[in-house]
């Protein structure tokens, strides 16, 4: 076999020296860390564009939070303004009520006053129309007048 | 074995020594045209989103350099040009040894090439392992945890084992090459005897040979991927022992 003869090994050795040479520095060393510099930059523009992502995600989570949080200080201020307002006309419609019935109960109160009064005064008018009466009947009868 | 003959095609010698243009060497050169075309037409002005070209020389960077990565470490990525000089020349060379008709020669094929490659990685490696660890990188030599009363026979064993890397590494690759070559030159031999023979002989050959043949052409190109991986593999785990020692 050509393989093993010593008379092939100089000069293709020679030869694998050089073409080697001329690929390390000429080619690889020229090429390659135009290649790998890319594959860099694009991994570190990748990066970046994720950790950009992750600030916007998280922004974007706390505006959500607060938006959620102003939604139930607001929601609980206005359940207390309409807690207060309503106990305020309860109290107010309590009061008028109560008011009312005062007044009524005073309006009440006179007009028995009154009603009494005038059962009085009808009663006694009663008894002297009924002396006047029996005198007048009296004097009919008898002549004699009695004076009341 | 005419398909390994080398042919000087320039004969030149310098210091006594033949260092003739042949066919390996075309074929080296070819190879080496290739490489500088896929290269510098995918990566000369890259882009942030690679288009087809750049993304196949992109997969390649990517192959070598998480190999090295997943062998040496964040350390690895020093040796990328490295090793990824020496997958695709070997893969250049493999692929276009393949190739039908044009009569291209295949340097891999040849122990020299793959010897003259193989002691590059191992003289890359002892630069890196002395520059690195100094004279304590010949604890590579001894193994960790190993019982004492073994020791001087494990030492002699690892240090055989280290000096022989290279010659593996070599005889690997080379007899990978050797072999498809010669097996795909065997059976179409088959094909063309029998065919010749005539009669109810080459009617009864020609297709299964033919058909093996078949199989046997997309096999080493298989064959051809992969021993590049293995000599790249190879290279960036003895890389780790030069840069991480065990």
């Amino acid at each position: 076999m050509p393989q093993f003869d010593p008379a092939n090994f100089p000069h293709q050795l020679f030869w694998l020296a050089l073409v080697f040479a001329i690929l390390y520095f000429g080619i690889i060393k020229l090429s390659l860390p135009k290649i790998s510099g890319m594959i860099d930059e694009r991994q570190s523009r990748v990066d970046t564009d994720i950790k950009a992502a992750e600030v916007a995600n998280a922004k974007a989570t706390a505006a959500e939070h607060a938006y959620l949080d102003n939604l139930a200080k607001s929601r609980a201020a206005a359940q207390k303004h309409l807690g207060g307002a309503k106990a305020e006309s309860d109290a107010k419609i309590a009061a008028d009520i109560k008011a009312t019935e005062v007044e009524m109960t005073a309006k009440l109160n006179a007009a028995d006053v009154r009603i009494n009064a005038a059962k009085q005064q009808a009663l006694t008018s009663v008894e002297s129309v009924a002396s006047d009466v029996a005198v007048n009947i009296v004097e009919r009868l008898t002549g004699v007048r009695f004076a009341a | 074995m005419e398909q390994f003959e080398i042919h000087k095609l320039a004969p030149m010698s310098a210091l006594n020594h033949d260092i003739s243009f042949t066919n390996s060497s075309l074929a080296m050169v070819v190879a080496l045209v290739a490489v500088a075309v896929f290269m510098f037409g995918g990566a000369m002005s890259p882009k942030l989103i690679p288009g087809r070209w750049q993304a196949a020389v992109e997969f390649v960077h990517d192959f070598v350099a998480g190999m090295l990565k997943d062998s040496v470490g964040p350390e690895g990525r020093r040796y990328v040009p490295l090793v990824f000089a020496l997958f695709i020349f070997t893969l250049a060379c493999n692929l276009l040894g393949l190739l039908p008709f044009l009569g291209i020669f295949t340097p891999t094929s040849h122990i020299a090439v793959t010897l003259g490659m193989a002691m590059l990685v191992f003289a890359v490696v002892l630069v890196v392992g002395f520059a690195r660890h100094g004279l304590h990188f010949f604890s590579l030599f001894v193994p960790e945890g190993a019982p004492v009363v073994l020791l001087p026979l494990l030492v002699v064993i690892e240090i055989v084992s280290f000096l022989s890397r290279p010659f593996t590494l070599a005889i690997r690759l080379f007899a990978n090459m050797t072999a498809g070559h010669v097996l795909l030159k065997v059976f179409a031999g088959f094909v063309v005897g029998l065919g010749a023979a005539g009669g109810f002989l080459s009617l009864s050959s020609i297709l299964p040979f033919a058909v093996i043949n078949g199989f046997l052409v997309p096999l080493e190109l298989l064959i051809a991927v992969v021993q590049a991986y293995v000599f790249a593999l190879l290279t960036a785990i003895y890389l780790n022992d030069a840069v991480n020692l065990h």
